[in-house]
């Protein structure tokens, strides 16, 4: 009993990270229609920000440059490079991520080197004990981070004006720029948002395994999360995030770890078949 | 009304008017940087063309030098072990040719290929550097070694040391030479050392041990049957084999897969990169489990990185410690101290870089002497002196030993991360818990015949 | 459309759908041929000829691909996984049934067509980029398949290597192991597979693709049976991706299974997106373009770490590499979406109604 509740934990608290990861690329598909394969390598670029700065200026320092980075570098690739793929089609928009991702992997190793960075020290090692059973202290850190970002996020989203006009955009381009919003303005805004949602997710993967360059391998493995919740829904974003990463640990810790690995890509394809469009996905009436 | 219709024409003649400025502006634009964008793929296919003729032409003025090449991967999957084996041989070089005049009084230079761990680009790079005629290479990445071994075999152009001792890549014996013993006869040495200290009283049972590995051809290296069947003649038994990725983002869950199938040590082919979010998550969960690592494990980043968790660390090893006093060892740590390396680069594959090249300087002289002109040093000739190396050892950093069937050594030890007082301070290192032993022979026998020169 | 040579114009329906319309053209195209026969007597350059092998055979890849998206419309980012399926199919043909090379090549293309078509029924209910993620869940599977689940012994391999090294290839005396041998082996499957595909699109079946793309509801609506035509888009560009993926184990003479990975997958749509989705040159630009690059890239970046120190040779020598392939990358999509197919035609009509601007 104890190894489904260890199993459980680990498959919630990656699906935790999961879901922050699902939640940048929503954030930018919402806004732009376009997927973002660069999420994992904005995540590298923040691990390997806070642990180098880290380890020269302090904890605090290392999380605030960070921070600020990540957000900057988002705004930066959206600026520079999708800014001027507006209107063309939405294929050569997703090979510009991919690109962005490969300009990326190529300048973190030409910054930081192949060596692995040793990660700052933020969550104490002992587990905290609940009952008898030792719960790491980053998961529970990182369900309070979930909640808060993403009732944060939720309000923003919901209640000021500029969520307003990002939602508007989300809708339709066109009619949000005849109101006067201005819809490149909630680009870049929607990419920093994801920059900083990255960094978040960052802190839990520098944590886990150190600052290294192979860390974008994360963003792809988040791609069953983002799409079995689906593409344009935030809520679909955590469900989706938490299904997959349970599901994953549950049948690497009971079944084998090879068939962990492609557990989410069935689900994905079981729960495209039933739901197109993911499980909280907008339907879209097509007209011919 | 009226006043409506004005002020939306006027919005809307400074909106076109602005789009149609912009239009016009980007159309210019567009036709200068696309001019320069077809420039620039002509450039770039001339350029190709000319560095292609150029790589096929061997230059007459490279004879008075010694080159030697390096095929890795070092932007992929394996790039974190295999650029600080770049920088070793590099740093050797340099202190090579500054203190010993080279190799043989020729100047070392080295010329490199990356290979991202695909085989594609590691055939165009082995095309590419075969085509430069270099005697002495060396490489790493199982997966493509095992993919080029037969073409190393047939075109016989090079003798390469590699790093990577797996079925497939060291045997059958040909061109290949490893620098440590057979990956599945070190675990053969681990099981009877394991067998040894075990307290079968105690316990009441045999030790139980789980394979924690990477799926790779590299980590799948120490799956074969005869170690299986060498287990079970042991009295261990191997309750579970788990695959695990190569960036590690879920280290609890294969541990918690261990520790239920009741597991007492995990070993597995790790390199450093993953083995400290496994120690730190074991201490984490206090699960109690033990964990061993081949001889590219034992690695002092393991400890910078994993601190306290560390210790209990088991590994397999024919190279000297780090902390060593033997002469090689020295230059090493001075060299470091002198170019400021950080130290998580100063690690096992730093060493190696080193290593293979004092290999090389090594095998080339004696060569020389027994043949006596450069031009009859030829990889067959490298290849037999290679063969007589009996229990040499490499300036002081590891012992080598080769034969006519023999690739990799025959004696290793087993080494753990201790605790130990050095000076008036407590300080983790790799600690020698046994002498150099025979290490069990675990090849197929239909591998073990030479190839042909 | 494009601009024809002055003093061409069509009176019959054969003329109008013709590939090569006057005799220069066809002058010109047997003197391509002839120099594709005897290329590797010019140029001997074993370099040389393993990167022209490799580009040929991606091109029999990529031109799968541009029927199945460029032509139909349905994307596909898990190519490479097929390719995989083609290799293994073959390989699995040529050791435990012991059939020929000749007669396991068609074979396993059908093999992996036949996979085409079971992970295109997803085509049939989603569209678009939910399309695409299904098939990145094809490519997933397909490889953890072969990873994981795949048995070595089948081929006639080992337990414990992940490779299987296989046969060079015989064709009576003949042994296709050099580079020279693997050549001629490999342009004439590359030329008939062109000539196939080029032929495809110009039939009513490259017809009925064309409306799915543009607009599937109205081509239902019109008579095209979407059921039938979708999986046969699938069944025909992985039916490509299959043979490529044979040809390339016959070419390395090895067959492993991370080698298809989703960056090759999605590199292969890059290669047709550079090239010009949807045209007739576009995939061989694009994979010409793309491998060129490629191995200009690993060139430079040796000699860039020549010049620098130790420590930061590698790091910034073999990063530059990617930076540069990245960067050009980017910059190809900033300026010329639609591919070098689409410069290629106004630069061909430049030509045609010189001295006028447009004509």
């Amino acid at each position: 009993m104890t190894y489904f509740l260890h199993f459980l934990l680990s498959g919630l608290y990656i699906g935790t990270i999961y879901s922050i990861i699902a939640l940048g690329m929503v954030i930018i598909y919402k806004s732009t229609k376009v997927f973002n394969f660069a999420q994992g390598h904005l995540l590298m670029v923040g691990v390997l920000l806070t642990a180098t700065i880290g380890s020269k200026f302090g904890v605090i320092g290392g999380l605030v440059i960070g921070f600020l980075g990540t957000a900057f570098l988002g705004f930066l690739l959206e600026r520079l490079t999708l800014r001027p793929l507006i209107g063309q089609p939405l294929i050569a928009a997703l090979l510009m991520t991919i690109a962005i991702g490969y300009l990326l992997e190529g300048g973190a190793i030409m910054a930081w080197g192949e060596g692995l960075y040793k990660y700052i020290e933020l969550f104490p090692a002992k587990a905290v004990l609940l009952g008898k059973f030792p719960v790491r202290q980053e998961i529970l850190w990182a369900f309070i981070v979930v909640i808060v970002s993403f009732s944060l996020f939720g309000l923003f989203y919901r209640k000021t004006l500029l969520g307003k006009a990002m939602r508007a955009t989300a809708e339709d381009h066109q009619v949000s720029q005849s109101l006067g919003i201005r819809v490149a303005r909630i680009f870049s805004i929607s990419w920093v948002v994801s920059g900083m949602m990255a960094f978040i997710a960052s802190v839990f993967l520098g944590n886990l395994s150190g600052g290294h360059y192979l860390n974008y391998a994360l963003g792809l493995k988040a791609i069953p999360a983002v799409l079995v919740g689906g593409l344009d829904s935030i809520v679909g974003a955590i469900i989706g995030g938490l299904i997959v990463g349970v599901i994953e640990s549950l049948v690497t810790g009971y079944l084998t770890a090879e068939l962990g690995e492609v557990i989410p890509f069935i689900v994905l394809l079981l729960v495209l078949l039933v739901k197109p469009h993911g499980l909280f996905g907008l339907v879209r009436i097509e007209r011919v | 009304m009226a006043k409506k219709i004005g002020i939306i024409k006027e919005v809307g003649e400074k909106i076109n008017g602005g789009l149609k400025k912009r239009r016009e502006r980007r159309k210019y634009m567009k036709r200068n940087f696309l001019v320069a964008l077809c420039l620039s793929v002509v450039f770039i296919l001339i350029l190709s063309s000319s560095a292609i003729y150029a790589q096929s032409t061997p230059k007459a003025k490279e004879k008075e030098k010694f080159g030697i090449a390096f095929l890795g991967d070092l932007t992929g999957p394996l790039g974190f072990w295999n650029a600080p084996r770049l920088v070793g041989i590099q740093d050797a070089a340099e202190y090579l040719n500054k203190h010993h005049g080279g190799i043989a009084n020729r100047e070392i230079f080295l010329e490199w290929a990356d290979t991202k761990s695909k085989i594609d680009i590691a055939t165009s790079g082995y095309e590419r550097l075969k085509a430069k005629k270099f005697p002495v290479w060396h490489t790493c990445g199982t997966g493509e070694q095992q993919m080029l071994k037969p073409r190393y075999e047939e075109d016989r152009s090079q003798v390469i040391f590699t790093c990577s001792t797996s079925p497939g890549v060291i045997y059958p014996p040909g061109y290949v030479f490893g620098t440590a013993a057979y990956y599945p006869d070190e675990w053969g040495l681990f099981f009877d050392w394991l067998v040894e200290t075990w307290d079968f009283k105690k316990m009441g049972r045999g030790p139980k041990v789980a394979i924690l590995t990477y799926s790779s051809g590299y980590g799948k290296a120490c799956i074969t049957d005869e170690l299986f069947a060498y287990a079970k003649k042991k009295g261990i038994e191997i309750v579970d084999t788990i695959f695990v990725p190569f960036v590690v983002v879920d280290a609890a869950t294969p541990l918690l897969k261990a520790k239920k199938a009741g597991a007492d040590w995990c070993f597995g082919q790790w390199i450093y990169q993953s083995v400290p979010p496994f120690l730190i998550e074991n201490q984490k969960l206090d699960l109690g489990l033990k964990f061993a690592v081949n001889t590219f494990g034992v690695d002092d980043v393991m400890i910078t990185m994993a601190k306290e968790a560390s210790i209990g660390l088991t590994g397999i090893t024919n190279w000297t410690l780090p902390w060593e006093n033997t002469t090689g060892m020295k230059i090493i740590r001075e060299t470091l101290e002198k170019k400021f390396r950080r130290p998580e680069d100063r690690g096992a594959s730093y060493i190696l870089g080193w290593m293979n090249t004092w290999q090389t300087k090594m095998v080339v002289e004696q060569t020389l002497k027994r043949v006596g002109k450069w031009e009859k040093v030829t990889p067959a000739e490298l290849r037999k002196t290679a063969e007589t190396w009996k229990k040499v050892d490499i300036n002081g950093l590891g012992i080598m030993e080769y034969g006519l069937n023999q690739r990799g050594v025959t004696e290793s030890k087993i080494v753990q991360v201790q605790k130990v007082k050095v000076g008036d301070k407590e300080e983790l290192r790799w600690v020698a818990l046994t002498d150099m032993r025979k290490v069990p022979r675990l090849v197929p026998p239909e591998w073990e015949k030479p190839l042909p020169y | 459309m494009a601009t024809r040579p002055a003093g061409v114009y069509d009176v019959t329906y054969q003329q109008d759908i013709a590939v090569v319309r006057t005799l220069p053209q066809w002058i010109s195209l047997f003197i391509f041929l002839c120099f594709l026969a005897v290329f590797p007597i010019l140029f001997p350059n074993r370099y040389l000829l393993n990167l022209v092998n490799t580009i040929l055979i991606f091109i029999i890849s990529a031109y799968g691909l541009n029927i199945l998206t460029g032509y139909a419309g349905q994307i596909s980012v898990g190519h490479a996984a097929f390719m995989g399926v083609g290799a293994y199919a073959c390989a699995t043909f040529m050791t435990s049934l012991r059939l020929s090379f000749w007669i396991s090549l068609p074979l396993s293309g059908i093999t992996a067509g036949l996979v085409g078509i079971l992970f295109g029924f997803p085509s049939l209910r989603l569209k678009g980029f939910y399309l695409a993620m299904t098939t990145i869940a094809a490519q997933f599977i397909i490889t953890s398949f072969f990873l994981h689940f795949y048995k070595p012994e089948v081929l006639g391999g080992v337990k414990f290597l992940s490779g299987v090294t296989l046969k060079p290839i015989q064709l009576g005396t003949i042994t296709f192991n050099t580079q020279e041998n693997l050549y001629y082996l490999i342009m004439p499957c590359t030329v008939i597979m062109t000539f196939f595909a080029r032929n495809l699109v110009r039939s009513r079946l490259g017809r009925a693709f064309v409306a799915i793309r543009d607009n599937d509801l109205a081509a239902e609506i019109m008579g095209i049976s979407l059921f039938h035509y979708k999986l046969k888009a699938f069944f025909i560009g992985c039916f490509f991706a299959g043979i490529s993926g044979a040809i390339y184990i016959a070419f390395m003479r090895i067959i492993r299974p991370d080698q298809y990975t989703l960056m090759d997958s999605i590199w292969i749509l890059g290669i047709l997106i550079i090239g010009g989705l949807g045209s007739h040159l576009g995939p061989i630009f694009g994979v010409i373009f793309v491998k060129l690059l490629d191995e200009v890239a690993l060139l430079f970046a040796p000699a860039l770490g020549k010049m620098l120190p130790a420590a930061l040779s590698s790091r910034i020598g073999a990063s530059m590499g990617l930076v540069i392939f990245g960067f050009i990358v980017v910059l190809f999509l900033i300026l010329e979406p639609r591919g070098i197919a689409h410069r290629w035609e106004i630069l061909k009509g430049r030509f045609r109604h010189w001295p006028f601007t447009y004509g």
